[in-house]
């Protein structure tokens, strides 16, 4: 079963399409913002090892808490397609794997978000 | 010496809000984007941190998410209204659970508000606005409830109460506590001949004088028509008759620039000492007001304090 993509660094290689905060422009937010950016690779590979050893629970506990606080940053994009992630993997399923299948296009889509937010302005 | 007891007006420090959340982010993103109204910020990453958190730090606003792995928000919820000490906190629950069922339970167990996650910014902030304000004019409510209009002095209702929890803490602790009741003398005839504008005037002018002549930690009430009473934690017997001899000087010495014909005197009794353990609050007042009984007998204008302290009990001074 393949694993999700581990995220790159967002400002180590050329990134056509920039994700930028909708509060890029509010100096209160620029600290949270680096913050949120810095952070996300590592809530990703969470949720990558999460998924390796079929921890479930784990993987949609970070899924969620990313749905509640993207938003939050200004990057509501996140929060939907993070929610769809907790959503896969808070539904029914024979096993583990099942889930982890039905959300795996899901799981990648999240990466390659995450993989263009830059934290300052455009 | 420092003045008074009055009764405090509404709080003006800064309201402090206790953020309960597992999540950094909200923590983090609250902080800031509440930055302009001037709030303190007491974070719990948990429920069980967060109950205890609220018994510490008594929150003016409580913000709660449900979804949490120790103990979840509607437990949390419901133990929080399930305390007389915590009853009374507002609750804002912040969640991304956001059925029309979660919704109920959490309105049904108390909570005041309910605002889904993500949050937009401007409606958490008027929400939260709105419910500190609302906590504002309940406490400003409750207080007047318990002021005596005339004097604004605590009244005999809240007297009761704190003398039942001062009693309680004396005994606990082992002590020295002190209740004084002091009776205006003729008060009567203050009244038929001067009237009772006069007689008001006399009565919020002896209330004032109690605030001014007391200590911070004691408890001035207005108790009945003309009699008043002053709980005094943590003070013997001794130095109790001390405050109050200090009160009936001050109450004799004042002058009444309209009717300068009007001398005003305060008969006082006193019951204190290290025993509270030994008498009921209800038997601790009582002495109180054979004290001021002895006092009218044996003159007026005068202190009476017994020492409860031991047994039997006995009189210290009368004068």
């Amino acid at each position: 079963m393949p694993t999700p993509t581990k995220a790159q660094v967002p400002d180590a290689h050329p990134n056509p399409h920039p994700l930028v905060s909708d509060y890029s422009a509010d100096p209160d937010m620029a600290e949270l913002i680096t913050l949120f950016a810095t952070e996300l690779p590592g809530r990703l590979d969470v949720i990558a090892q999460a998924c390796r050893e079929r921890d479930l629970v784990t993987a949609a506990r970070i899924a969620h808490q990313l749905r509640g606080a993207s938003a939050g940053y200004g990057f509501p994009a996140i929060g939907i397609v993070a929610g769809r992630v907790e959503d896969g993997l808070r539904a029914a399923h024979p096993d583990p794997a099942s889930a982890l299948d039905s959300v795996r296009s899901t799981l990648d889509e999240l990466a390659a978000l995450c993989r263009r937010v830059v934290p300052g302005p455009a | 010496m420092t003045p008074t007891t009055t009764p405090k007006p509404a709080d003006d420090t800064r309201p402090t809000v206790l953020i309960i959340d597992d999540s950094d982010d909200v923590h983090r993103l609250l902080r800031v984007r509440l930055r302009s109204e001037e709030l303190e910020f007491i974070s719990a990453h948990g429920g069980a941190e967060g109950l205890e958190k609220v018994a510490r730090h008594s929150p003016s606003l409580i913000i709660l998410d449900l979804d949490m792995p120790d103990v979840d928000g509607l437990d949390v919820l419901r133990r929080l209204k399930a305390e007389s000490a915590t009853q009374d906190i507002p609750v804002i629950v912040l969640s991304g659970q956001h059925t029309p069922q979660d919704k109920v339970v959490a309105f049904d167990l108390g909570a005041i508000d309910y605002v889904t996650k993500p949050f937009e910014l401007t409606e958490l902030r008027v929400r939260v606005r709105s419910a500190l304000r609302m906590q504002q004019l309940v406490q400003m409510l409750a207080q007047r409830a318990q002021i005596d209009g005339l004097t604004g002095l605590w009244n005999r209702a809240f007297f009761d109460r704190r003398w039942e929890e001062e009693h309680n803490r004396s005994a606990r602790h082992a002590h020295p506590v002190s209740v004084a009741l002091l009776d205006l003398d003729h008060f009567k005839l203050v009244n038929d001949t001067f009237g009772h504008p006069v007689g008001d005037a006399v009565l919020q002018t002896v209330g004032k004088v109690l605030q001014r002549e007391s200590r911070q930690s004691d408890l001035a009430c207005r108790y009945g028509g003309e009699e008043f009473a002053l709980l005094m934690p943590d003070t013997s017997c001794a130095d109790a008759e001390k405050v109050c001899q200090r009160i009936r000087a001050a109450v004799e010495d004042a002058r009444w620039t309209r009717t300068p014909d009007l001398r005003v005197t305060v008969s006082i009794g006193v019951a204190g000492g290290g025993d509270a353990a030994a008498l009921s609050p209800g038997e601790w007042v009582e002495a109180a007001d054979r004290s001021l009984y002895s006092s009218k007998r044996s003159g007026r204008n005068r202190v009476v304090a017994t020492d409860l302290s031991g047994h039997p009990p006995r009189l210290v001074r009368a004068g």
